[in-house]
């Protein structure tokens, strides 16, 4: 009877790693989504606004969701007027935010290095510029999009099959 | 009163310790001057200082801070809030305005639309940053003069930087909450360099008083006649009229009932002939009083008060 609870309870303990593993990447891809319909709208603000980048911010907080907070820091701290420039106060709540999120470096740098981008003078040209991140993340979506669903059937698989493997050889 | 606080936020963290002895003298900081790989200047009572890389004020360039096309940028980064395409419009024209009402001052190099007209300006490597300097009470010697029951039609007609837009806001402020006997009028304001309110995100800045709307960053002539539309305001204030059209403007403003604050450059009431040949207008039948001011010994006066039917006050 206790070997059979142990092997019930290893299935599920690999099982669940499996599991684990591809909530992982379900939560990458919707956070990447979720960051994609935020860009999209920071380029509306931009284009038929004109609003500068605090007050998208301060939009944005007032939305409800796992973003908001992040973008209200960003919109208190650049009302203090520090001296800190809107570039550095971004990065450094978005380092914070995305530390524990499972996101891959390079994808953790492109929301970071965001700010680099706002460098054009007019709204039409910087609407274009953020269409250009909004492009990235779509193809980086699409791919993440395409690899999840192959690679979660299979990592799951694994995640069972590696478990039975395991009773078969214990016992 | 200028705040020392309000002139550092302009500048961005690594560069604030180099103006916090500029600005510990705001009350007498009048302007600071920025040209690319030329020495800072500041103009403190009226007089040029420049700033070494500690920040103190020198007489003499020999040890002053040469700033770099990347301090200027970074400046002109900071103020925009990394949002340089949201002051599009306000560069095209050529400045921003920033919190506290200051105003700074841009040049660079003009990018043209085909019909010629600048669209915006790229390599902006000039920045004057004018301290704006709200004076409470600049205007009670005169306000007798142009609110008496009634307010009349005036025209504050003064060379550059003899304080016409200090006077004229003052004016407003005035006008707008009434005086011991009077009650306030409707007051509006149109803000074509945003030097009168200096908004700021739409927020006037300065007291312009209780009873004010304020059209900012708007056309002159535009704004008048969107006020009188819209707004039906009692007096219009209006800095520095001068063309034909602002004239004709001006004409619509009193035909619909209301009164005008306005100012022009000029010495004396002579000089408002060579307006006056631009157009058909008459300003010395449009207008009632006319104040006129001058610098004397450095600090700005009024020399006198002129009555629409020749009478002149001395005050």
């Amino acid at each position: 009877m206790v070997r059979i609870i142990g092997a019930i309870l290893l299935i599920i303990g690999t099982s669940g790693m499996a599991y684990t593993y591809c909530f992982e990447q379900r939560l990458r891809l919707r956070l990447l989504h979720k960051m994609r319909d935020i860009f999209v709208l920071i380029q509306k603000e931009m284009e038929y606004l004109k609003a500068t980048m605090p007050e998208i911010c301060l939009h944005l907080s007032e939305q409800n969701n796992s973003l908001s907070s992040v973008f209200g820091d960003i919109y208190m701290e650049t009302e203090l007027n520090n001296g800190r420039s809107f570039n550095a106060i971004w990065r450094h709540h978005f380092a914070e935010k995305l530390k524990k999120e499972p996101l891959k470096e390079d994808e953790k740098n492109l929301i970071m290095l965001f700010p680099e981008s706002l460098n054009y003078r007019d709204s039409d040209g910087q609407a274009d510029g953020v269409k250009k991140y909004i492009n990235e993340l779509n193809s980086r979506i699409n791919e993440i999009d395409a690899e999840i669903k192959n690679k979660n059937k299979v990592v799951m698989c694994l995640g069972v099959m590696s478990g039975i493997i395991t009773v078969v050889i214990i016992i | 009163m200028v705040r020392a606080e309000e002139i550092l936020n302009i500048f961005p963290g690594e560069l604030r310790r180099r103006f916090s002895e500029a600005a510990k003298q705001a009350f007498d900081l009048q302007e600071i001057r920025l040209s690319v790989r030329q020495p800072v200047r500041i103009i403190l009572k009226g007089k040029e200082f420049f700033i070494d890389l500690n920040g103190k004020i020198e007489a003499k360039t020999e040890k002053a801070w040469f700033i770099s096309e990347k301090e200027i940028e970074g400046i002109l980064n900071y103020v925009c809030k990394s949002s340089l395409y949201a002051f599009e419009d306000e560069i095209s024209q050529g400045f921003i305005t920033v919190s506290g009402g200051h105003r700074i001052g841009l040049a660079g190099q003009a990018v043209q639309n085909n019909d010629g007209k600048i669209r915006n300006l790229k390599h902006i490597r000039f920045l004057n940053i004018r301290i704006s300097h709200e004076i409470i009470g600049a205007a009670d010697r005169i306000v007798g003069y142009v609110f008496d029951k009634k307010c009349f039609n005036t025209l504050i007609i003064a060379p550059p930087g003899c304080g016409k837009t200090t006077m004229l806001r003052d004016l407003v402020r005035q006008v707008s909450n009434g005086l011991k006997d009077e009650g306030g009028l409707q007051v509006g304001i149109v803000d074509e360099r945003s030097e009168i309110a200096g908004s700021f995100m739409g927020i006037p800045q300065n007291d312009v008083g209780i009873r004010t709307f304020v059209m900012d960053a708007c056309p002159k002539v535009q704004g008048m006649m969107m006020l009188i539309r819209s707004m039906a305001p009692q007096v219009v204030a209006v800095d520095e009229i001068g063309n034909a059209d602002d004239l004709k403007a001006i004409a619509q403003i009193l035909l619909s009932g209301s009164k005008i604050l306005a100012t022009i450059h000029g010495d004396s009431l002579n000089d408002l002939k060579k307006f006056e040949t631009l157009s058909d207008y008459k300003m010395r039948e449009m207008f009632e009083r006319f104040i006129i001011l001058h610098k004397k010994g450095g600090i700005c006066r009024i020399k006198e008060i002129h009555g629409q039917g020749g009478e002149v006050w001395y005050v």
